[in-house]
């Protein structure tokens, strides 16, 4: 060590350095991500030592040090050297991210079909079925795509808009009423999230209760879907998205968010019950089924303001409006584009009992149609729903574990 | 467990560079048992089932080292030690590497009459194979003392810096160093930016690139035809330079690991893609596995100072071909093998290129080395005879195949920054550059200052897309 320090120059000096913050860097890193390991350690409980390694192995990387700093300088990176694909995310030509098309899948009918035999099931009993189609960013506009980049997403979404219309289901599309109210991809959905916008959500209410109205015999009042009657608040740089998680906030910014919520004059009493959870919300619109918590700022790879709305996901809710307008009971089964949705139908409808059949496992579908008996069934899916395995198992108790989005 | 990854860089590392000064610091003899345990760890990690084969190959190999100084006066008696080893170890590596593509093959010629066998593959077996021989050769040729203690043998073997993907490591290179290493400040901060410089290569480079090459080989698996010409040698480029940050890297940052415990390993790579023959490619590339091949096989065969030229072929074949089965077991790696025998005894009984005068030619010639490098490198990546096949043709145009499409622009488009850097990285531009700075004192200077910010840099940005990204393979389960 002395003979190093006897003749020491400035590669010396800077070689040095070097050493020791790469020494600083690991061992500050090891300090910082201990948690995982010792988690993993903790809990080793009937496991045995090749068990609690794999635990490690698997989550060490979640719980690095900094992590959401690395990420956004690897999308920062990626966004300088023109990248345009980034962990399995792709930016489009509009700068919105949206998954990875999957490249060219064959239309299968087979959710369409299944879609029809609960159909002639629900009708046998007097239930009206309504299927809402939701269109998933990327695959709606090749325009947008880059020059090179196919996606089967318009081809599966017309093919199922054909079959499920051909049997003579009730169909929402969505994509048609995004069109003929000239609806650019950049307001529908988040720039960094998989989800379309409250607004868009907020649109999808007002369809919805017009279909009702012209199909079903309510008769809502145009006063709970005008937005007049409404108040939006308004996060700047709030929201990062699913896909903005993968790539960080400076690979495509950061989303604003949109809280719409209603005026006194349509504001009504709530029971929001979350059955799977045993827990009782009760009060107005924003103290029952807002969660204030998830506006909050803080760490955006953590937070999630889109489950200001309900929260989050639940098997099985139900959100009852004892004042709704109209009072018919629906059933609906969605994912969590449906959270903001149910929100706002809940101004409209008496009760509306839902399931996410990504989580739910007590019993099969029709077991829940059967005992909740309600007036109307309604499925609010995007295109993702079309490539899992459950969510079109509407006769059969599901035993897999549960489907993440 | 991968020298990329979060859990080696932020918890196995620190462990084990703490306890081995503070040993160093307080007992001294621990420091190779601590690096033994730590190694086996390494290894057990990501092979718990296997670890028991590489502690059987390290004894079985610490006891064909002590026999062979006992015997050494006995030129006979050691001769057939040193034969038995061989074989012993060439079984072991047969058995769970080769029995299946030997019975495969077999059956493929007389109508499956042995059952079929599937034996998993203990990452490393190799290397460590060949390395474990190594000592015990070295010990017979006096070119290494024999370890008495189990133990150095281990860490001789078992060192987790070149455990699983080289550079395989000569006893004589390290056997001074296993008892009487000197661990220094320079040492170390020169271990640091190698190993930094070697998981830049890999993350930066390698991994991000083994998509483009990953998506040529997926569209070339859907059909003839289907891979458009510039695809294909955009595919194979990507590929190229894949498996060389990958595999330089990789050696780079086993090279630093050593530093920084005090061991000095040899190069493994120098800049091959700057090579003006075939021969000279065999220079720079993996060259622990081309010397170690020289040394123990084609020297003893009798090399090129034989006195025939079929001798002589005989030997390059034999050379060649091994070197392709080592890889893996599957015809593709003996064909690419065997592609190097070819062109090597062309250069060997030619005396091309060291005839070649003018420019041009030169030129010209190292183009063709780089080309069939390349090719190389396609039958290298195939999995199987068709699949190479097919690339192949996609190349040349063959296979009735567009020569553009918009996917190909896409890609390129996407990786273009990183080709570019990937082309400069490939020649020492840098190290061209530190040496004309070190003739200003100025420039010097600023190259100093410039070089822990740049290390730095690198450091922060690899672990960026490390613990980003999902996409880390680790290419030498083959080998």
């Amino acid at each position: 060590m002395k003979e190093y320090f006897k003749n020491f120059t400035l590669k010396k000096l800077c070689s040095l350095i070097l050493g020791a913050a790469f020494i600083a860097i690991i061992f500050v890193s090891a300090v910082g991500g201990r948690h995982r390991v010792l988690a993993a350690l903790r809990n080793t409980e009937g496991k045995n030592i090749v068990e609690v390694k794999d635990d490690i192995d698997s989550t060490y990387n979640d719980g690095v040090y900094r992590k959401a700093d690395y990420i956004n300088l690897c999308g920062l990176s990626a966004n300088i050297m023109g990248m345009k694909e980034l962990n399995g995310v792709l930016k489009l030509e509009n700068g919105q991210l949206c998954n990875m098309p999957a490249g060219d899948v064959v239309y299968s009918d087979e959710c369409a079909t299944k879609l029809n035999e609960l159909n002639k099931y629900l009708k046998e009993k007097d239930i009206e079925l309504l299927y809402m189609q939701i269109p998933s960013k990327g695959g709606e506009n090749t325009e947008l795509l880059p020059k090179g980049i196919s996606d089967s997403g318009d081809m599966l979404y017309d093919s199922l808009s054909a079959s499920i219309t051909d049997k003579g289901i009730d169909l929402l599309d969505m994509k048609v009423e995004f069109e003929e109210n000239g609806f650019e991809q950049e307001e529908v959905f988040y720039t960094t999230d998989h989800h379309w916008t409250v607004s868009t959500a907020f649109f999808a209410y007002r369809k919805t209760v017009e279909y009702f109205n012209e199909n079903y015999g309510t008769n809502i009042d145009e006063k709970y879907t005008d937005i007049n009657n409404f108040k939006t608040e308004k996060y700047e740089d709030l929201f990062l998205g699913s896909h903005g998680k993968k790539t960080g906030r400076y690979y495509a910014g950061i989303d604003d968010f949109e809280l719409i919520t209603p005026k006194e004059e349509i504001d009504s009493e709530f029971v929001f019950d979350i059955i799977s959870k045993n827990k009782v919300q009760e009060g107005d619109f924003r103290e029952s089924l807002v969660y204030e918590s998830h506006l909050e700022r803080g760490e955006y790879f953590v937070s999630n303001p889109y489950a200001a709305y309900l929260g989050g996901n639940y098997a099985l809710a139900k959100i009852t409006n004892k004042n709704a307008p109209c009072d018919k009971k629906l059933l609906v089964l969605t994912d969590s584009m449906g959270y903001p949705l149910m929100s706002f139908m809940s101004l409209a409808f008496s009760e509306i009992e839902y399931a996410d059949l990504r989580y739910y496992r007590d019993s099969s579908f029709v077991d829940v149609v059967n005992e909740y008996k309600p007036d109307t069934v309604m499925l609010i899916y995007s295109m993702t729903r079309l490539v899992d395995s459950v969510s079109f198992e509407f006769f059969d108790k599901l035993d897999v574990g549960a489907v993440m989005e | 467990m991968l020298f990329s990854s979060s859990l080696f860089l932020f918890l196995f590392l620190p462990i084990v560079l703490v306890g081995y000064y503070i040993l160093k610091i307080t007992c001294k003899k621990l420091c190779n048992i601590w690096l033994l345990i730590t190694s086996l760890v390494f290894y057990a990690w990501g092979e718990p089932n296997f670890v028991i084969i590489l502690i059987a190959s390290i004894l079985m190999n610490y006891l064909f080292g002590l026999l062979i100084d006992k015997y050494k006066a006995k030129k006979t008696a050691a001769r057939i030690i040193l034969t038995v080893m061989v074989v012993l170890n060439l079984s072991l590596l047969f058995v769970y590497k080769y029995l299946g593509f030997a019975i495969d093959n077999l059956n493929a010629i007389f109508g499956n009459v042995l059952p079929v066998v599937e034996i998993a593959l203990p990452i490393g077996i190799s290397f460590f194979t060949f390395q474990a021989m190594s000592y015990v050769i070295d010990v017979y040729r006096g070119n290494g003392e024999v370890q008495k203690n189990p133990l150095n043998v281990g860490l001789y073997v078992a060192l987790f810096p070149q455990l699983v993907a080289g550079p395989i490591v000569r006893y004589e290179t390290v056997a001074r160093e296993i008892n009487h290493r000197q661990e220094t400040v320079e040492d170390f901060c020169d271990g640091v930016k190698r190993f930094i410089a070697g998981l830049a290569k890999k993350v930066l480079l390698a991994d991000i690139l083994s998509l483009a090459a990953d998506a040529a080989y997926k569209i070339n698996a859907q059909g003839t035809g289907a891979l458009p010409v510039s695809f294909a040698w955009l595919g194979a480029i990507c590929y190229s330079f894949q498996i060389f940050f990958d595999f330089s890297g990789y050696s780079d940052m086993a090279i630093g690991l050593g530093k920084m415990f005090g061991f000095h390993f040899l190069e493994n790579f120098d800049y091959p893609y700057i090579s003006k023959s075939v021969s000279e490619f065999w220079r720079r590339w993996h060259i622990s596995l081309g010397t170690w091949f020289r040394d123990y096989l084609y020297i003893p065969l009798g090399g090129s100072r034989v006195k025939t030229k079929a001798r002589l072929v005989f030997n390059l074949l034999a050379v060649w071909a091994l070197t392709g089965l080592w890889h893996g077991a599957s015809w593709n790696f003996v064909i690419w093998g065997l592609m190097y025998f070819v062109l090597l005894t062309f250069e060997k009984l030619t005396g091309i290129p060291k005839k070649l005068k003018s420019g041009l030619t030169k030129a010209l010639y190292r183009v063709f080395t780089l080309l069939c490098v390349l090719l190389g490198w396609v039958v290298f990546r195939a999995e199987g005879g068709t699949e190479a096949v097919n690339y192949l043709a996609s190349m040349f145009s063959l296979a009735g195949n567009a020569f553009y499409s918009d996917y190909t622009g896409y890609v390129f488009n996407n990786n273009a920054v990183l080709l570019a850097f990937a082309v400069i990285l490939s020649m020492p531009t840098f190290k061209k550059l530190r040496e004309l700075a070190s003739k200003n004192r100025i420039l010097d200077g600023i190259a100093d200052i410039l070089t822990p910010i740049t290390y730095l840099a690198l450091f922060v940005l690899s672990v960026a897309w490390l613990v980003t990204g999902s996409h880390h393979p680790f290419i030498y389960f083959n080998f």
